[in-house]
């Protein structure tokens, strides 16, 4: 399995004091030196938990683990995420029933929500008509006339806020290689939009419009066959895109592919109307990036043993993570403010902590991970080209794979880093790194700022204490 | 002769780690002996000066200055070595730069490293014990063996690795193993000794040393000495590593004998170590401290006493001689050398003062002694103990220590002798001699005032390859006026024989002594 | 000033540079040094460190997100700095910081010793493994542990003089032990703590770098790391099972700088120990 007999010769891995490595070297001996640190940024019983999940062919739960990381990832390369339709969420997502909303992140409480995703319940609410004024609808929620799920525990994802009602429409993405279906909204552009926040009429009048005519022209379009999302993401990682929070592309080709059908399928004024959105929004296709990455992730998720992450998402209150092999469970942590670049007039003060589901995009291997593709994206926190292929570089470090859909120019079209893997996560102290946009504290007020947010480790270290609990491996040391 | 140069980086801030990395690098450089760079503070500066290298702050640099200096053969070669240091210092400027620069990241991780290695075989692991058993366990997973140089991990982790590895036919060498050798290739505190016939399974780190030194000097070689950690022969451990390297060593052909090393092991794991070298198809040296020779003659093995004992019979097993029958002696010239220092202690002066750096061959000298002197109130001091080493660096790496007790013995009007051991190696004091020899100097020099004498006594376990090189290490010594022997077990019986010279009532005539040892054998 | 780069909310502000950074207002500084995650300025004479909030509070130090990433930023030594009671600009490094933010004080303060001291101290030590400069190797102490036991105060301010500005690095090893001496001293409110620590502030100017010379001013007016806190409540109040995780923590600080502060903290417990055994 492993190098030469020992007494055949030493060729050695030097792990701690630098000066052993010198003696071997000068003998002629091949020796690598790690430049070692704690595990787990110290916590050594995480770091001993991790070092016993791992491969080991000769053990039942290291062979275990190592099949059932080989089937998440070898489904994760193959998904194949289409563009199916456009269908009014109520109808589309089974379990969306009644007077239930969903919302980003792991699950949540009305009273514990942060203001956006409390803005954007009341402007939902409002939206279905549940309720006709904002303090009507307020005291709905206080009520508990309103249920509330994760848009993660319904095949869906949400930016931001992320809530869905029933009424708003929703893309439906299939991934054509094991048939599951992921949704999420229409992106409504920056400004005053419900995924910050804001109720006002024009958000109300936006999501009425989308209802009432981009959701059904856009499915006109698409009577004529789906579209192949895994085409138009690989085509704008070479464009400047890294799938997350630079869309400018990935919204170009797909603007490029409908038009043609647009026109021909709906009335021309209406056909003028969605396409003259689409070009003042250079974000529409990050929710059917995320739509896309959430179906191959569905389709890795629930393989026993597996140390895959399947979802990384925050709420504005925690930040939370699943594993393939823990199913249905969230590990979670408190969640910060990212580090990032302030549209004028803004600071760390205005920031609300990260929020949204959009991190289903690096859960998939694109945005931060796929940031060698987008070095615009690392002036946020002002960096260099040479950062952005660094934090590339980085993320190979926790993952299993390199995707090889999704080539990087910029590495000599390797593939996206893809399938984190919780040990490495543990075992490296390295945190994912997530792109992501800041949105203000306060309901309705938008977007203030960009940046770089870390996942906690904690969270990792928890998903594999419960998969050892699981696998029945001893976890306290 | 050397010159000393140095250059000033004004206001440059660095980590320590980084800042002994780079002096490190330098010392590597052809013509470099010394290299050191530091914050130019006075305390520093001092330091600087003590090694003779004060002109390389000649320009009088602040305290937020950083110097490097170099004592080189040349003023040429001192260039060179400060040109590499400031391109050294130019490359570390960030770590984010720095991994830029490489493209690569160095590897963190065993599997990393793995990744970076493919074929590797062994992990040699010196984190902090907290985090060693967890290295361990990836190595093993990964298919390596492991060199288990950290210390502190719990006895149940070290039983449990243990255990694994015997599932997968690999080698856990520690926890708390500081030596070994595997086909030549030195790992963590060994000496560079001559490669030969002779295969070591050893629980003592020094032990290890000193039967591969003496085995060197004898003439032979070592094929590999495979170091077990102290506790191996521990009753929970239960020998898994001495029995795994047992059999290594008995498949592997370049071994045509085996020395077993190890302080006395509880009589269940003795007994499993003795019956797996029953009916061996090679010759066997046990070389249990303190144990009884009749149980491993009984297991057709060759029981030694000493290490030097061991490391004589192995060698003449591996030249095809029959193995001697007495153990060697001090020779004539040294026995007559005894006599004449003896002759210049004052009465009073009786016993001996053992200062060591190494605790197996402080073990050995104390039952040496024991035996050679009853009744006396000698004390052999194991320096590296726990006790000695809190707040302190070990003895072997810093000599300040013993310094210090040297000249509490020569003050001392009872202590006759001073025992020493000097341990060279990969690791050890650059110079452990020339630490050593002014303090001894000085402590004859109280002696004498005092109107006594001082009798210093010392072994060098070592070889004329190592990075110190032995006969530079006795010179210097010899020049200091110490009486050296070939090993540490002979110096143990010189200074026996002088205190006892000393001190005829309270003695037992050393020859005597030797004649009885050699009967019993 | 203009809102070009990036503003850093600090997380908090140490309440020892608050007059400080009130009276600095309009002062200019320059960037000492830049680390992975840290960053020291002198501003109008005076060390502020900004820094991680990951490492803990520092007595001369703004904490920013735990994601501050200096080097990445482009922050280099030889900046200039631009202070006011409000903000921090580094406008090269394109890094400003809003200093508004909660306030955390480094004042540590005595805690009762508890009846087992002795073998708490012991836990300490056998988790406190390798690292260090002193304790671990390659420098002496020049005296002060056997100072420290026989608690002969002059020697021991003595031997301590001597360490000032010994080792290398930032804050060099033997200052490092300093500083986690009268720390430990403090902890067990042993009243020479003040007095050693104003001897060795007083000693340390241009004898050994800037930011080593802040610390031991910091430990003059009592003030410390937050990470020292942190060993001070572990080792005096919290159970004994959670001592190994708090020297762990502590001794990762740096390259061996936690090491060697944690071996001074310990060496000033042991005096307590002492006291005990007299005591009993």
């Amino acid at each position: 399995m492993s190098g030469p007999a020992l007494l055949d010769g030493v060729r050695a891995i030097n792990v701690g004091l630098a000066g052993f490595a010198e003696p071997i070297r000068d003998h002629g001996a091949p020796v690598v030196a790690l430049d070692w640190r704690p595990p787990a940024e110290g916590d050594a019983a995480a770091g001993l938990l991790a070092a016993r999940l791992e491969d080991d062919p000769d053990d039942p739960v290291g062979s275990a683990i190592s099949a059932a990381n080989r089937a998440a990832v070898d489904r994760i390369l193959a998904a194949a995420p289409t563009l199916l339709d456009v269908r009014p969420a109520g109808e589309a997502i089974a379990g969306l029933e009644g007077r239930m909303l969903l919302h980003s992140g792991p699950p949540i409480e009305w009273p514990r929500m942060c203001g956006p995703v409390q803005g954007a319940v009341i402007g939902a609410i409002l939206f279905e008509g549940w309720a006709s004024t904002p303090d009507e609808a307020r005291r709905l929620a206080d009520t508990g006339k309103v249920r509330f799920e994760p848009c993660h525990h319904h095949g869906a994802v949400g930016p931001m806020a992320g809530v869905v009602s029933p009424s708003m429409p929703v893309v439906v993405v299939e991934n054509a290689d094991r048939g599951n279906r992921a949704f999420a909204t229409l992106n409504e552009g920056l400004g005053k939009v419900l995924r910050f926040g804001a109720y006002d009429e024009s958000v109300l009048d936006r999501l009425r419009w989308f209802a009432a005519t981009l959701g059904p022209a856009l499915s006109a379009a698409l009577t004529s066959g789906p579209i192949d999302l895994k085409a138009i993401t690989a085509q704008a990682l070479q464009m400047g895109d890294e799938g997350h929070n630079r869309n400018v592309a990935a919204t170009s080709l797909f603007a490029r592919t409908i038009a043609p059908r647009l026109v021909t399928a709906v009335e021309a004024s209406t056909a003028e109307a969605v396409l003259e959105f689409l070009r003042g929004n250079d974000h529409f296709f990050l929710n059917l990036s995320m739509a896309a990455c959430k179906s191959a992730m569905d389709a890795a998720h629930g393989i026993d043993g597996s140390t895959v992450v399947t979802a990384m998402s925050r709420n504005g209150v925690d930040f939370g993570i699943r594993l393939s092999g823990t199913g249905d469970a969230w590990f979670a942590a408190p969640v910060g403010v990212p580090d990032g670049l302030y549209f004028p007039g803004y600071g760390p003060d205005d920031a609300n902590p990260d929020l949204g589901d959009s991190a289903i995009t690096e859960t998939a291997g694109i945005g931060g991970f796929a940031m060698a593709a987008a070095p615009a994206i690392v002036r946020f926190v002002g960096g260099t080209p040479a950062d952005a292929i660094g934090f590339t570089r980085l993320m190979e470090r926790i993952t299993l794979a390199r995707n090889p859909g999704y080539g990087l120019p910029s590495l000599g079209f390797a593939g996206t880093p893809t399938g984190i893997d919780a040990r490495r996560v543990v075992d490296t102290g390295i945190a994912p790194v997530i792109n992501t946009g800041i949105a203000h504290r306060e309901a309705g007020v938008g977007q203030i700022g960009a940046g770089i947010a870390r996942a906690p480790l904690s969270c990792f270290a928890a998903a594999l204490r419960e998969l050892g609990r699981r696998l029945d491996v001893e976890v306290a040391a | 002769m050397s010159v000393v140069r140095g250059s000033v980086v004004k206001n440059s801030y660095r980590d320590s780690v980084e800042l002994m990395a780079i002096a490190a690098e330098l010392e590597k450089l052809p013509g470099i002996s010394r290299a050191g760079l530091v914050m130019a503070t006075p305390a520093n500066l001092a330091v600087l000066a003590a090694a003779g290298m004060s002109e390389a702050a000649a320009a009088g640099p602040g305290p937020n200055d950083l110097v490097v200096a170099v004592t080189a053969g040349t003023g040429k070669e001192a260039a060179a070595a400060l040109e590499r240091a400031s391109a050294l210092l130019a490359a570390n400027v960030g770590p984010a730069e720095d991994e830029a620069a490489t493209g690569k990241p160095a590897a963190q991780t065993i599997g990393e490293g793995v990744a970076a290695l493919p074929d590797a075989n062994l992990a040699l692991v010196s984190t902090p014990g907290t985090y060693a058993a967890a290295e361990a366990l990836k190595a093993l997973k990964r298919g390596l063996n492991v060199f288990l140089f950290s210390d502190n991990v719990p006895i149940e982790d070290e039983v449990a690795l243990k255990t694994l590895a015997g599932r997968k036919g690999l080698l856990v060498m520690g926890p708390d193993c500081g030596t070994a050798i595997v086909g030549g290739v030195p790992l963590g505190f060994a000496n560079a000794v001559r490669r030969g016939p002779i295969g070591l399974a050893a629980a003592s780190g020094t032990g290890l040393q000193q039967v591969s030194c003496l085995i060197d000097r004898f003439g032979s070689g070592v094929s590999h000495a495979l170091g077990t950690g102290g506790r191996d022969l521990d009753e929970r451990v239960g020998g898994r590593t001495m029995l795994a390297a047992i059999r290594l060593l008995l498949d592997d052909p370049g071994t045509r004998v085996l020395v077993l090393i190890s302080k006395p092991p509880s009589r269940t794991v003795a007994r499993a170590i003795l019956d797996a070298v029953r009916g061996a198809s090679k010759p066997v040296v046990v070389n249990f401290l303190g144990g009884d020779p009749a149980e491993a003659r009984a297991a057709g093995a060759h029981p030694a006493r000493t290490f030097e004992a061991a490391a004589a019979i192995a060698t003449a097993l591996a030249f095809a001689e029959p193995p001697p029958t007495q153990e060697v002696g001090p020779d004539a010239t040294l026995l007559t050398a005894t006599d004449r220092i003896a002759e210049r202690l004052a009465p009073g002066q009786s016993t001996v003062r053992g200062l060591f750096s190494g605790g197996s061959l402080a073990g050995e000298a104390k039952l040496l002694l024991k035996d050679l002197r009853h009744g006396a109130h000698d004390a052999v001091i194991d320096l590296g103990d726990d006790e000695y080493t809190v707040g302190r660096p070990h003895p072997m790496i810093d000599p300040r220590l013993r310094v210090e007790k040297i000249l509490e013995a020569a003050a001392d009007p009872e202590v006759a002798v001073v025992l020493l051991d000097v341990v060279l190696g990969y690791g050890s004091h650059v110079d452990p001699g020339g630490a050593l020899a002014p303090a001894i100097r000085e402590a004859e020099a109280v002696a004498r005032k005092a109107g006594r004498g001082l009798a210093v006594v010392a072994s060098v376990c070592g070889t004329a390859t190592d990075p110190q090189d032995l006969l530079r290490q006795e010179a210097t010594l010899a020049d200091a006026g110490v009486l050296l022997a070939p090993s540490n077990a002979q110096a143990a019986i010189l200074a026996a024989r002088i205190a006892n010279r000393a001190s005829p009532t309270t003695a037992t005539p050393v020859a005597a002594a030797a004649g009885a040892r050699g009967a019993r054998r | 000033m203009e809102n070009r780069g990036v503003l850093r909310r600090a997380v908090t502000v140490s309440t020892a540079l608050r007059p400080f950074l009130g009276s600095a207002a309009g002062a200019d500084g320059v960037v000492l040094s830049v680390y992975r995650s840290a960053v020291n300025l002198l501003v109008a004479g005076e060390l502020v460190t900004l820094a991680s909030a990951r490492g803990g509070g520092l007595p001369n130090g703004v904490l920013l997100a735990d994601s501050f990433e200096p080097v990445a930023l482009g922050v280099r030594s030889g900046m200039a700095v631009a202070a006011s009671a409000r903000r921090l600009d580094i406008p090269g490094g394109l890094l400003h910081v809003d200093l508004v933010a909660p306030q955390w004080d480094p004042l540590l303060r005595p805690s009762h010793v508890p009846a087992d001291i002795g073998g708490r101290v012991a836990v300490a030590r056998g988790a406190l493994a390798g690292g260090t400069l002193i304790a671990g190797g390659r420098l002496t102490d020049g005296g002060l542990a056997p100072a420290a036991r026989k608690r002969r105060d002059s020697a021991i301010e003595l031997a301590g003089t001597g360490l000032i500005g010994l080792g290398p690095g930032l804050t060099p090893s033997g200052d490092d032990v300093l500083v986690g001496f009268t720390a430990g001293l403090s902890a067990i409110g042993d009243p020479r703590a003040r007095r050693l620590a104003r001897a060795w502030a007083g000693a340390a100017t241009g004898r050994t770098t800037d930011v080593a010379v802040a610390f031991h001013r910091a430990a003059a007016r009592g003030f410390y790391a937050e990470r020292l806190h942190v060993v001070a409540r572990a080792l005096l109040a919290g159970p004994v099972e959670a001592i190994p995780e708090a020297i762990r923590l502590a001794a990762a600080w740096g390259a061996t700088s936690g090491s060697d502060t944690l071996a001074g903290f310990l060496l000033a417990l042991d005096t307590a120990t002492q006291r005990r055994a007299v005591a009993a």
